[in-house]
């Protein structure tokens, strides 16, 4: 019982580290709140479910329409909001309140067009697409379709990786990163740099909505708040604008998701505030710390 | 003044920033010859360090213009006007933490000069003119506050700037460092870059500056040669009171 929840709960952590991926990200080239975080993730569900029931669309190829889709969505809404925030004297707590507003927006025109309906994608669709249904590791069996959200997960991290550390956009982001006017004066268009990031935060937090069907199951348009708490909880258990620490912080809490769901089930919806609370009054800069605060 | 060909390179013409009702800089007007190292002093929230923010795009002016090589770059972008030239130091260091040395200055060689060619270069004449090769591999954040101070004129200098505005760097070195760093720009005027060095010990200014500025409240007092300023009665009330 304890492997099962340990390996489950590393797959699980390696999803919730998809689902932070994004907000860190925004907040580490930004130091702004995406509060509609969730909704976005929310978004690339419903994206794949009408995709789905539409065009018989597996998720697999929804998600380079979801990253091209979103991307785009976010370099343009980048535009829109942040350069403003930014010249306020207090971008990170109106960042909360706009954020704030986006993300009710968004929530009021999803139902206002699909209902308040729990939607979902058949958890077999990998599957029939692979022929097995299920796989075993060190003796517990596991559905396949967890296997194929941990495979596009780490490859996305692969990605974020050689993105951060192997490309020239990837200096210029972390300049920002660690210093806006220094990454100004170094000659780098920082709208520029930092649109592509919000872009790739947006579409990260999609891609966590693609697979949410096999992970947290069915999808509807309130499910975002939730989303955006956990994703915080995440991003502060792995270390604040760091977002190669949000891989972290996700493996922490989908093994402690896993083990209370195994040992104290009935408490386990009260896990993500209580690690939020503990680590922000114990270590609120994130339990890596410093030392990687800066990717 | 070997480089001097009496060329204006930098003209700013009644320049004005405020923040709220206070005037920061109040009409200030200034022509900077290209090659010359011109000082910049005066107490307190004279303006200096403002001046150096408006003419390098970090602050908007609410008024004025500023013209570069016969160009107006009046409240462009920062990145586009290091890009035509102009770079600057700021008076505290802000490296790029969690970067090594050399990438630091990559990132500054690969998005700052007009011309992308001879990166390498750039970065190895930026290196061994602060004097810094052998930290390259080391983390920003490793340095001490005078190496990190280098490394901000290394990461300047890898934009091949024709102007360098650069903000009090003599401020808390030892005599030793600050006879290190005048002669390192000196060494740049000699390679023709002009400079306009903010700064309040005016011993260091001596050192390296063809003219001085003095600053109060907004608007240029003085202008000409230091010992001249020590002599100056508005600029003797300024620095002396009364």
């Amino acid at each position: 019982m304890l492997s099962y929840a340990l390996i489950g709960g590393i797959m699980y952590g390696l999803y919730f580290g998809l689902v932070g991926m994004g907000l860190n990200l925004i907040f580490g080239v930004m130091r702004i709140i995406n509060l509609a975080h969730g909704d976005f993730i929310m978004l690339g569900a419903f994206l794949t479910y009408w995709l789905y029931y539409l065009f018989g669309f597996n998720p697999l190829i929804v998600i380079p329409i979801s990253i091209f889709v979103f991307l785009v969505f976010g370099f343009l809404m980048y535009y829109i909001f942040v350069p403003k925030l930014l010249h306020s004297k207090d971008p990170e707590m109106l960042s909360f309140i706009l954020f704030f507003g986006v993300s009710q927006v968004i929530e009021a025109i999803i139902i206002l067009f699909f209902g308040n309906n729990q939607i979902s994608v058949p958890s077999t669709i990998f599957a029939k697409l692979f022929k097995v249904s299920t796989f075993t590791l060190f003796g517990n069996t596991f559905p396949i379709s967890w296997l194929v959200v941990s495979i596009v997960c780490i490859a996305t991290f692969a990605v974020i990786y050689v993105y951060f550390f192997h490309t020239k956009l990837g200096y210029a982001t972390r300049a920002i990163m660690a210093n806006r006017h220094e990454a100004l004066v170094s000659g780098i268009d920082v709208n520029k740099v930092s649109a592509i990031a919000f872009g790739v935060g947006i579409a990260a937090a999609s891609l966590a909505g693609v697979m949410g069907f096999f992970m947290i199951g069915a999808a509807f348009p309130s499910m975002g708040t939730d989303l955006t708490t956990i994703s915080f909880t995440i991003i502060v258990l792995g270390a604040l604008g760091n977002p190669l620490g949000t891989v972290i912080g996700g493996l922490i809490y989908g093994v402690a998701i896993m083990l209370m769901q195994t040992y104290f089930s009935s408490w386990t919806n009260v896990l993500p505030y209580l690690l939020l609370i503990f680590v922000i009054l114990i270590k609120p800069e994130g339990l890596l710390g410093k030392a990687v605060r800066n990717v | 003044m070997s480089h001097n060909r009496n060329g204006v390179i930098l003209k700013v013409e009644g320049l004005v920033k405020k923040f709220g009702n206070f005037r920061a800089l109040d009409g200030v007007s200034l022509e900077v010859e290209e090659g010359k190292i011109i000082g910049l002093a005066g107490p307190n929230g004279s303006g200096k360090t403002t001046f150096i923010n408006v003419v390098s795009g970090v602050y908007k002016s609410n008024g004025g213009r500023v013209i570069f090589n016969g160009e107006d770059i009046t409240n462009i972008d920062s990145y586009k006007i290091v890009r035509k030239g102009i770079n600057r130091t700021f008076q505290i260091p802000k490296p790029l933490l969690g970067l090594t040395v050399e990438e630091n200055i990559r990132v500054a060689a690969v998005y700052g000069a007009k011309d992308k060619r001879k990166v390498k270069e750039r970065i190895e004449y930026s290196l061994s003119t602060i004097g810094l090769e052998g930290f390259r591999f080391k983390k920003a954040e490793s340095l001490t506050s005078t190496q990190q101070k280098l490394l901000g004129l290394g990461r300047a200098l890898a934009t091949n700037p024709k102007l360098l505005l650069v903000d009090e760097i003599a401020a808390g070195l030892t005599q030793k460092e600050l006879k290190m760093i005048a002669n390192m720009l000196l060494g740049l005027k000699e390679k023709g870059v002009t400079l306009i060095v903010v700064e309040h010990l005016m011993g260091f200014l001596d050192m390296i500056t063809d003219e001085v500025v003095i600053m109060n409240a907004g608007k240029e007092i003085f202008r000409g040669l230091i010992r001249e300023a020590s002599n100056n009665e508005e600029v003797i009330r300024v620095f002396l009171g009364g």
